[in-house]
Parts: structure tokens; sequence; C-alpha cells
């Protein structure tokens, strides 16, 4: 019975059909260099303070954080999305009545909620936004 | 790093050979694939000297790597416009003929082995032209290459999203296209 050979993955062969062909040696790639960046006209140096360089080169959590007028817009952007929400007028009954809808994900805040609903019937979603009238959900 | 970094900056050659050698092996794979076999060491050289002398003014915004690869990518830019200047052949066109693989690893087979393995490399070659040339780099970039997603962003100017999307639907397709390998009868 013969041995089953194994098949090398795509990945495999395809790191076998494209390998790059040696490099040339450090010692003689970096010799030629010497030799042509000797008379090499360089930039002006940059007069940055080490400890601010050290700052830069820190990587963000969030990428926002290292572009303050990024930050400032979409603070912006959530304020008028917030008063614009509050003067929305609630949705028309016959929608909310929709008897084939069911609910996905309820998200509701002191000044109103949103819903996503699944429509059964047209096979759809439907993202409904209510502004509660009164200062609290629960104010009595 | 830093101490090296300063000393390069300041115009010491060997600590610039010492700083960028653990570079050299990849930015030569970005300029292989982005050139192609022909000029992909004068493109190393080139952005190697390019960096020696743009080095004062790094101001340490990005990772040293991402900086030499986006000049790297400039360097390639360049070499594409002389290249369209001339009515030469394109880098599609060129690809890998100058390079013998033959030479790489393979001293020590027997003609059919060599025959079966060039049979598969062409199998290969033939599934990734298939790829759009920009998921084709992306694919050689990551996969052979070992390049990471922010490595082929810089390289490529590309988002790291894009990156990772284009390389998702190529390796579908590639797995598709390699993976059943229609030459073969099942070896029992």
């Amino acid at each position: 019975m013969k041995k089953k050979q194994k098949r090398p993955s795509w990945q495999a062969r395809l790191a076998q059909s494209h390998k790059l062909p040696p490099a040339p040696p450090a010692d003689t790639f970096w010799a030629d260099f010497r030799a042509q960046a000797r008379d090499l006209p360089r930039q002006a140096p940059v007069t940055v303070p080490p400890a601010a360089r050290r700052a830069w080169a820190e990587p963000h959590w969030w990428p926002v954080t290292s572009r303050p007028w990024a930050a400032v817009a979409a603070c912006a952007a959530l304020l008028l999305a917030l008063l614009g929400w509050w003067q929305w007028p609630a949705p028309a009954p016959g929608l909310a009545a929709a008897p084939t809808s069911s609910q996905v994900l309820e998200v509701a805040a002191r000044s109103g909620a949103f819903f996503i609903l699944r429509d059964e019937q047209h096979q759809g979603m439907i993202l409904w936004l209510v502004a509660d009238e009164r200062p609290a959900l629960n104010g009595g | 790093m830093n101490e090296l970094l300063d000393r390069a900056r300041a115009g010491d050659l060997d600590a610039f050979a010492a700083l960028f050698e653990p570079l050299r092996g990849k930015l030569r794979a970005v300029a292989w694939r982005l050139v192609g076999p022909a000029d992909a060491e004068d493109i190393v050289m080139d952005t190697f000297l390019k960096a020696w002398q743009a080095l004062p003014g790094f101001d340490g915004r990005s990772a040293l790597a991402t900086w030499l690869y986006r000049i790297a990518r400039n360097r390639a830019l360049d070499w594409r416009r002389r290249q369209q200047a001339r009515p030469a052949e394109s880098f599609d066109a060129g690809d890998y003929e100058d390079h013998d693989p033959r030479t790489v690893d393979h001293q020590a087979e027997s003609p059919a082995e060599a025959a079966a393995r060039a049979d598969d490399q062409a199998w290969v070659r033939r599934a990734l032209d298939q790829l759009p040339q920009l998921h084709r780099q992306i694919v050689l970039l990551h996969y052979v290459d070992g390049l990471r997603y922010h490595e082929i962003a810089a390289a490529l100017d590309l988002p790291q999203g894009t990156v990772m999307s284009r390389l998702f639907h190529a390796r579908r397709k590639l797995r598709a296209l390699l993976t059943p390998d229609p030459r073969e009868e099942p070896v029992a």
C-alpha cells in the first residue's frame, strides 16, 4: 500500500512559487550604501523636543484622541442629533401597531428611546425613534 | 533603538545601517511586489538613500518601518512614471520572468521532482494571475513576505480596513482556485 502523501496547503504552494531569491549580503549592501550616501545632502533636523517626540510615538487606544478637531466635531454632531431627536414627533400609530413586527433591540433614555424591529410581513427592518414629551419616562 | 536613531540622524552611517538592517528584508519584498524583479534592488537602494537624506526630518509620528515603506512606495511610483514615459513592457508583463526559482533553494532535487514543482508553481501562478493586481500584491505581501496589515497599508497607501477586506476576498478566491487540484489524481 502506498503511503499517502500530504499535499501542501494553498498558502504553502503560494509561498513556494513566489518566494524571493536570497538578498545580497548585509556587508555588501551596506558598503555600497555607504559609498553612495556619503556625499548626499541631508535635510535640516527637526527642532522637536525629545519629550514631545516620545509622546507622539506612543500608540493611542482610540485614534480620535490624537485629533482634537475630530473629537470636537463628533461632540457637536452628537449635540445636534440629540436636539433634533427631542423635537421629532412620535411615530405614526399605524407603524407602531404593525402586528407583524417583532422587537429586536430597544434602547431607552430619559428623553426617548429607539427600537429596531423586524417586519415579518415586508421582510425588512424598522428603525423607530421615540421622543418622550415628558421630562422623564418614569416621572409619575 | 532611540540611541541608534539619534546617531543616524546626526550623520552616523554605521548607526543607520544597524537601525535599518532589520527592515531590509521586508522593504525588499515591498519593492519586488511593487515594481517587479528587474528594478526591485534599485528601488531598495534608492529608498534607503532617500531615507538617509530625510532622516533628520523624521519626526517620530509614525513608526520607522511605516515611514520607510511610504518612501519605498513613492520611489516605486516615480519608477512607474518613468516606465510609462518609455514604451517598455509593464510590471505585469515582466513579473517574475527574470527570476529563476531554481536558484532559490532546490539544488538537490531529481529532474522529475523539479518538473513536478515547476508544474505546480505554474499552476499557482495562473491562479494568482486571475486576481486583480492590487489583490495579488496584498496576498503576496501578507502570505509570502509576512507583512502585517498596517505595513501593507503603508506600503500601498491604503486604509488598513481596505487591506483586510481585499485580503479576505482574495483569500476566498485563491482558496477556491487552489484547494481542489484538478490535475492530480488522489494518491491511494
